[in-house]
């Protein structure tokens, strides 16, 4: 029997088995958004380094572990940026699979990236409603709705039942205003009188007037949702002119609002999606992650998210047993497992199921405060103002 | 018992009402023209160096942005009064501005007219990205602030915040002083000079070249400064630089390019008319002010006091 014929296919096996597992994305270096994520090149190159030196992830068509490599490019917190790079990341680089950039509004140009060429994208900090309403197969979070990310918040105040008025805003983008509707909503389903709902323009940098507007409402809640650089100069302007509502709620409450703040950032409440509490799988990763890169949690509080992206991407890779798109994106769609922040699995428009918890700044420190089994501190309510 | 179709007590209500209305008027206007005179702080130098060089400095947003990253680099390692810190700027942003302009805008003062206006736009324009590269490199892309704030003064009710004075103080004491250095220096006077007729003060026998780089520092000086009042106001970024000189741009077409005192008044009318979109209709603040700029030049195209 001639060798040359199972010589060949041999050949043509080996040749098929990719060297390594290529996941491209981009990240925020610059613009806007750099100030939550800018590290997290960082971050992928640190989980990279973990999963290779263990091996690489197992694929079952191959039957061996593969390497990953990352291929990450600066998408400068632009839409048309974003989208350039992932239609080279597909095209060019031939990656096997996309990670997402940071936050609903990037998202929403990428994952037409990921739609039109049909490669399965695991997104990150991507939770407006809209991006699951345009019925788009390939694009997976591991986050419910943004609407919902300040309602395991309200449901406290309700529980506690100290709160009747509630002023609440946002910026002007995707995420933030979807996420204020859904807030305004169930805050009024509580009980609770809204009495302020407004949105402003994202790069507006002078509240006083609507500060003012607020004083005269007197609320017990002050409710504002927007990235740092909104929430910051409102902040420092509320404390200026004499806010003093029986407590703030910042819905990005990151370390640069601390220190731009200082000790008057004492108290103020917001989300998180990951604190120390928690007990699930992953936990020593993820921290032996952040030691390497020297992130931390609670400076960086969007690297938890991306940790459990990863690891949902791994799962994914793992489950399907193959780089072929389509099995990943099944494996995706199907996707149950427990990572650092909980149970993760998909709703059929492609959304997840993690939200953020409620925390407080206690002496300048994130204090988990909600729900019981995972606070470490108690809800300092109202503010002691001095 | 009524009077007419009203009884007292809506006379009462009413009168609360356009008290209460009232009250938020004045306070609309005084933090309107507060916002203002930061604003004017930083258009005055632009349009300082618009009138003596013909340049249009699409960098002085940056330059604005070092002076607030200065100020909070110097905060944080002494932690003194950063109003107090600024005074150590000044020579700094002198220099730098000087040394700016000779580096930079000098080869260009030999062209003439809208060649001079569109080469010192993309200069300045590539001095500012670069400017932006360097300082996120350097000190990182994230935000800044100054946690430094100052107890608002009440005034039955209506809150003036003390920062936002100071500002508007500052800038009415420049003004005067500026005032002053024209008509009474030499400098001064040879700065006028440069402005009216470039060749004639040349042959007058003024350095023109020279007193353009002085007025490049003294610009940068309120740049700077004005991003002293930014960093403990709002925040600051390697990216707020170049939005913020379309801003003092629009602000100086609105006041008439070449003005200082329209430049001031265009700083005043936006900061005002910020103040009350701000209150009445958040959402439309930067709408609002374009169609003032809109407004101002379809009834005044050399601007209000161009």
């Amino acid at each position: 029997m001639s060798l040359v014929p199972l010589l060949l296919s041999a050949t043509l096996v080996c040749a098929q088995v990719p060297k390594e597992i290529l996941i491209g994305g981009t990240i925020s270096v610059t613009g806007r958004f750099s100030t939550i994520v800018g590290p997290f090149k960082k971050l992928a190159e640190a989980w990279e380094k973990q999963v290779n030196d263990r091996g690489g992830i197992f694929v079952k068509e191959y039957n061996k572990k593969l390497p990953i490599r990352f291929i990450i490019e600066d998408d400068k917190s632009d839409q048309a940026t974003s989208q350039k790079y992932y239609e080279k990341l597909v095209t060019s680089d031939n990656v096997h699979i996309l990670i997402g950039p940071f936050g609903s509004f990037l998202s929403f140009a990428a994952s037409t990236v990921a739609e039109k060429e049909k490669i399965p994208m695991v997104m990150v900090c991507a939770s407006d409603k809209r991006l699951f309403e345009r019925g788009y197969k390939y694009s997976f979070s591991e986050l419910d709705y943004a609407d919902y990310e300040a309602y395991a918040y309200l449901e406290m105040l309700k529980k506690e039942g100290k709160i009747k008025k509630m002023a609440m805003l946002s910026e002007d983008t995707l995420h933030s205003t979807g996420m204020l509707k859904a807030s305004v909503a169930k805050a009024k389903e509580y009980g609770f009188d809204v009495i302020l709902n407004e949105t402003l323009p994202a790069d507006v940098k002078d509240f006083s007037a609507l500060i003012t507007k607020i004083k005269g409402l007197n609320p017990d809640v002050v409710f504002c949702e927007g990235f740092p650089s909104f929430e910051i100069p409102f902040m420092k302007q509320a404390l200026e002119l004499g806010l003093r509502p029986k407590e703030f709620y910042n819905g990005h409450l990151t370390k640069p609002v601390i220190d731009a703040l200082g000790p008057m950032s004492n108290n103020i409440a917001g989300g998180a999606y990951w604190v120390p509490g928690f007990k699930f799988p992953g936990k020593d990763d993820y921290l032996s992650v952040l030691k390497t890169t020297g992130i931390t949690w609670d400076g960086y509080m969007e690297s938890a998210i991306r940790f459990f992206s990863y690891q949902a991407l791994q799962n994914a890779i793992e489950t399907a047993g193959s780089l072929d798109r389509e099995k990943l994106t099944n494996a995706l769609r199907k996707q149950k497992f427990v990572s650092i922040s909980g149970p993760i699995s998909h709703k059929a428009d492609g959304s997840g199921t993690i939200i953020p918890l409620p925390i407080q700044i206690h002496e300048g420190k994130f204090v988990s405060i909600y729900p019981p089994d995972v606070a470490d501190g108690k809800h300092l309510f109202p503010t002691p103002w001095k | 018992m009524g009077i007419g179709i009203w009884d007292s007590s809506e006379i009462w209500k009413l009168g609360y009402r356009t008290a209460g209305m009232a009250s938020i008027i004045v306070q609309l206007l005084i933090i309107g023209t507060l916002q203002g005179g930061i604003y004017a702080l930083a258009a005055f130098g632009l349009s300082l160096i618009f009138g003596v060089s013909n340049v249009l400095n699409l960098a002085h947003g940056q330059f604005l942005m070092l002076g607030g990253l200065f100020s909070y680099i110097l905060f944080m390692a002494t932690k003194w009064n950063p109003l107090l810190l600024s005074l150590i700027l000044i020579p700094l942003f002198f220099v730098f501005g000087f040394l700016f302009e000779r580096g930079l805008v000098r080869p260009l003062l030999e062209r003439k007219g809208h060649e001079l206006v569109i080469a010192s736009i993309l200069v300045t324009l590539g001095a500012s990205l670069a400017i932006e590269d360097i300082t996120s490199f350097f000190w990182g892309p994230e935000e800044k602030g100054i946690s430094y704030i100052m107890p608002s003064i009440d005034l039955g009710g209506m809150v003036i915040s003390s920062i936002r004075l100071l500002g508007l103080l500052f800038i009415v004491l420049l003004t005067v002083a500026v005032h002053l250095f024209l008509k009474k220096t030499y400098t001064g006077r040879a700065l006028r000079a440069t402005t009216q007729n470039r060749q004639g003060a040349m042959l007058m026998g003024v350095n023109t070249f020279r007193i353009s780089s002085i007025t490049f520092g003294i610009g940068t000086i309120l740049a700077s400064a004005a991003g002293v009042f930014y960093v403990i106001l709002f925040t600051i970024t390697p990216f707020i630089g170049i939005p913020l000189s379309i801003k003092y741009l629009c602000i100086i077409v609105m006041g008439g390019l070449g003005s200082l005192y329209g430049s001031l008044l265009g700083g005043l009318i936006l900061g005002i008319t910020e103040a009350f979109t701000g209150f009445f209709a958040p959402h439309w603040s930067e709408t609002a002010a374009f169609f003032i700029l809109v407004a101002i030049l379809l009834v005044r195209p050399k601007g209000l006091l161009g």
